[in-house]
């Protein structure tokens, strides 16, 4: 329940970077990936020890936290003021601006992302993950220090989330809290859910379905408000349907314990 | 070989006391096993010493190390394998890929070995070698790439045995590794734990039938009531009425 | 001032105490932590201004229907949503999110029909003030404090010395041994979603006579009810209405001293905090995994 906190630290971190140091783009977002895995230690650590549900409303806890750090500290993110300006992507001298330089930045940038995910999920790394997913404390008894390996994944999936968060801020070019809160957390988790968990292609086909959906509904002519809630409506309907009839999702592999 | 021993030992649930002031130094080898009723404490003190619990009073040593506040994968790490009595293994998964899990010191397993590949694939290979010559000597090289929740019972007990071997560790823990099984299952695990005895291991289970333990044990120890009432040689132990009549009662 | 602080604690402590109860009862039954009964709060007062708006009825009868209307969707979302997942083996995990789905389904709908700025069902004839010990409290706001208090009381007898009681605390222990006694799970899980919707109905009642209702109030209201169920423990009424008040407290003092905007930051660190050294709650709570 807390990627979008991580999402937004990306975001921020990354924006004040390029802003007050001039930073190129790929540094700055390095740089938001690794505060975002550094601060999951302050949540991962106490409580990825807690029991499933516990640990849910832990991430709830430290996604409101975040969301209050963004929304209060006046001197460094201008709370609800937002921070405007940022400027557009600077890769070794070339300013992205084109809509076609931003598709093959982000196309680019997911490539690398899923590349990654891909290795580790291929190597004896993500053969541990999966054990720990299946029966923990079989994998205790073969000596894997279960916690640890928990945490590097949270840490992992959280600087994946702030490079997000990074190409979102100097795609906008202006950031500010209400773009980060515990929707963006449902929503991202309702992605992972209708697509599927535990596959490569699970959140790719849920981000496409419920990034369309928004937009065709634009087609039909409802007023944006209404439009908002219903759109929000549909998550929730297709969350609950999907979860109950399909945990794994539409290509998962993981059903949540069923 | 260092010796696992513990002495104090206590544990209380929910108002059940399952192990009550247990003393107990284990061989350095051989075939030990440990018998009594249900409810005796056999699988609480399982769990006390390879960490998954523990104890309320008591400590326990393997040689110099202190265990007694060990995580399992700590204690696992100091060599010491077991099984369970509700069989653990990864089902999803292949054969192979379970054994592969249990190896230990992969580089692999680490972040970033596991994100530069640097010596990757010879540690691999070596593994799945290890592995598969593991599987070769409990017999089920047939079964490599199936899943493991496809095998049948008895061949899942002798995964999870082959598991326990890949980790190298000379002290198994096997909770009731012949329950269920088919008879002739039953006489091959029993003769890879004679083997195990031969490789210089310690090997201890937990088991119900006398005559199995009559057979393979060197040593007998019995528990009741979480306390240890009787150990020593097969031939003397279970010989003696009052501990027969307090297992069978 | 202090004895100011000390009243608002009170007020606030007594609606987190009413939602976290009823929170805790389902947690403690159904085995699974309902973000839906966020939703139930902003139900009732809804309920309420539609009965008024629509149908012209008046205040007090407007009121106990949406009470009732709480307490109706709360029973149907059990019928025909929560047991059906729970007799197909649903995890606990599954149910949560199954209740966030409903969750938003809920708010929005409430959004839709009723818009997202504040709406007001005061009839305008309660805003008398008591002022004592230096501090004051509005006709509303003391009854706030008393219904909650009723209804801690209410419900520790009824778990304590009712059948139905015996029940749930059997369920709560070991459904499958409460199964063999001959208890009817359903029924009880079923009663337990009555009343706990009940009483967050009425929590969003009071909510709204205070300060106005927005279709989001569920959400910070169920916020901080979980951690009023995770400091007292799911198996443990008095715990929670104690954090509750704890945590209203804490608050209060929070406010006085830092900044108010830093307040809902402090609750949760403080809730990490908790967890992170007492991770069994004020009186017992099995929140550790890794036991077999």
């Amino acid at each position: 329940m807390a990627h979008a906190a991580f999402y937004g630290l990306g975001a921020y971190t990354s924006a004040l970077i390029t802003l007050h140091f001039g930073a190129p783009f790929l540094l700055s977002t390095l740089m938001g990936m690794m505060a975002a895995a550094l601060i999951s230690l302050f949540i991962s650590l106490p409580s990825l020890r807690l029991h499933d549900d516990y640990f849910v409303i832990a991430t709830f806890g430290f996604q409101m936290i975040i969301f209050g750090v963004l929304n209060n500290w006046m001197d460094v993110t201008r709370g609800p003021l937002g921070i405007p300006g940022i400027p557009q992507p600077a890769i070794f001298g070339w300013v992205i601006r084109s809509q076609i330089g931003f598709v093959v930045l982000s196309s680019l940038l997911a490539i690398f992302a899923y590349s990654i995910v891909y290795r580790l999920s291929a190597s004896p790394f993500g053969r541990v993950l999966r054990a720990v997913r299946e029966d923990e404390i079989f994998a205790q008894s073969l000596g894997k220090n279960t916690l640890w390996f928990k945490v590097l994944a949270f840490a992992i999936s959280a600087a994946l989330a702030a490079s997000a968060g990074s190409l979102y801020a100097h795609y906008i070019t202006f950031i500010d809290p209400t773009s980060f809160t515990i929707m963006e957390s449902i929503l991202v988790i309702s992605m992972v859910i209708i697509g599927g968990a535990g596959s490569p292609w699970g959140p790719l086909i849920g981000a496409l379905i419920l990034v369309i959906l928004p937009e065709a509904l634009r087609f039909v002519g409802f007023p944006s408000t209404v439009a908002a809630n219903l759109r929000q409506i549909i998550y929730g309907i297709l969350l609950v349907l999907m979860i109950i009839l399909r945990p794994r999702g539409l290509v998962g592999r993981y059903g949540f314990g069923q | 070989m260092e010796t696992f021993r513990c002495n104090g030992l206590n544990k209380t649930f929910e108002g059940v006391h399952a192990l009550i002031g247990l003393d107990l130094e284990f061989p350095t080898s051989g075939i030990t096993a440990i018998i009594g009723p249900n409810g005796a404490g056999k699988t609480t003190l399982i769990n006390v010493l390879t960490g998954f619990l523990r104890p309320d009073l008591g400590h326990c040593f393997l040689g110099e190390h202190e265990t007694t506040e060990l995580l399992p994968y700590q204690v696992a790490r100091l060599g010491v394998a077991r099984t369970f009595q509700d069989l653990r293994l990864i089902f999803q998964v292949s054969v192979l890929d379970n054994v592969l899990l249990a190896r230990q010191h992969q580089i692999g397993e680490r972040l970033l070995g596991a994100l530069l590949q640097f010596g990757i694939a010879n540690e691999e290979a070596r593994n799945r070698d290890a592995a598969i010559r593991l599987l070769q000597f409990v017999g089920l090289e047939e079964k490599i790439n199936e899943l493991a929740g496809e095998l049948s019972y008895g061949q899942q007990k002798l995964l999870t045995l082959a598991c326990c071997l890949a980790t190298e560790a000379k002290i198994l823990f096997l909770d009731e590794p012949v329950a269920g099984v088919h008879p002739e299952m039953a006489s091959r695990i029993l003769f890879l734990l004679r083997q195990l005895r031969e490789d210089g291991k310690l090997v201890i289970f937990i088991e119900h039938n006398i005559g199995i333990v009559r057979e393979v044990a060197d040593l007998v120890i019995v528990m009741d009531a979480g306390k240890i009432i009787a150990q020593g040689p097969p031939s003397e132990v279970l010989e003696r009425h009052e501990i027969m009549e307090v297992y069978l009662a | 001032m202090l004895s100011q602080l000390f009243f608002n604690a009170l007020v606030t402590g007594s609606i987190y105490s009413l939602v976290g109860l009823g929170l805790s009862l389902i947690l403690a039954q159904a085995k699974f932590i309902n973000f839906s009964h966020g939703a139930l709060v902003a139900v009732a007062p809804y309920g309420a201004l539609f009965f008024i708006d629509q149908l012209q009825l008046n205040f007090y009868a407007s009121v106990s229907m949406g009470i009732l209307f709480s307490i109706a969707v709360g029973c149907l979302l059990e019928i025909f949503i929560f047991r059906p997942s729970r007799q197909a083996n649903a995890s606990s995990l599954i149910l949560l999110i199954v209740s966030l789905g409903v969750y938003i389904c809920i708010q929005n709908t409430i959004s839709l029909t009723f818009g997202d700025s504040a709406r007001s069902i005061r009839s305008g004839n309660h805003t008398a003030t008591l002022v004592f010990f230096g501090g004051s409290l509005t006709l509303i706001q003391l009854a706030t404090i008393i219904t909650s208090f009723l209804a801690t009381c209410c419900l520790l007898l009824l778990v304590k010395k009712t059948k139905v009681g015996a029940g749930m605390r059997a369920i709560t222990s070991d459904p499958e041994l409460a199964r063999v006694f001959g208890i009817n799970i359903n029924r009880i899980i079923l009663l337990t979603f009555a009343i706990g919707s009940g009483i967050a109905g009425i929590a969003g009642i009071l909510v709204a006579l205070d300060v106005d209702m927005t279709p989001r109030m569920g959400m910070s209201l169920l916020v901080m009810a979980m951690v009023t169920v995770i400091f007292g423990g799911s198996k443990n009424l008095i715990g929670v209405t104690v954090g509750a008040y704890l945590l209203a407290l804490a608050q209060q003092f929070a406010v006085w001293n830092i900044n108010s905007q830093w307040q809902d930051a402090i609750t949760f660190l403080v809730l990490i905090v908790f967890l992170l050294f007492k991770p069994a709650g004020l009186k017992g709570l099995q929140l550790r995994k890794g036991n077999i």
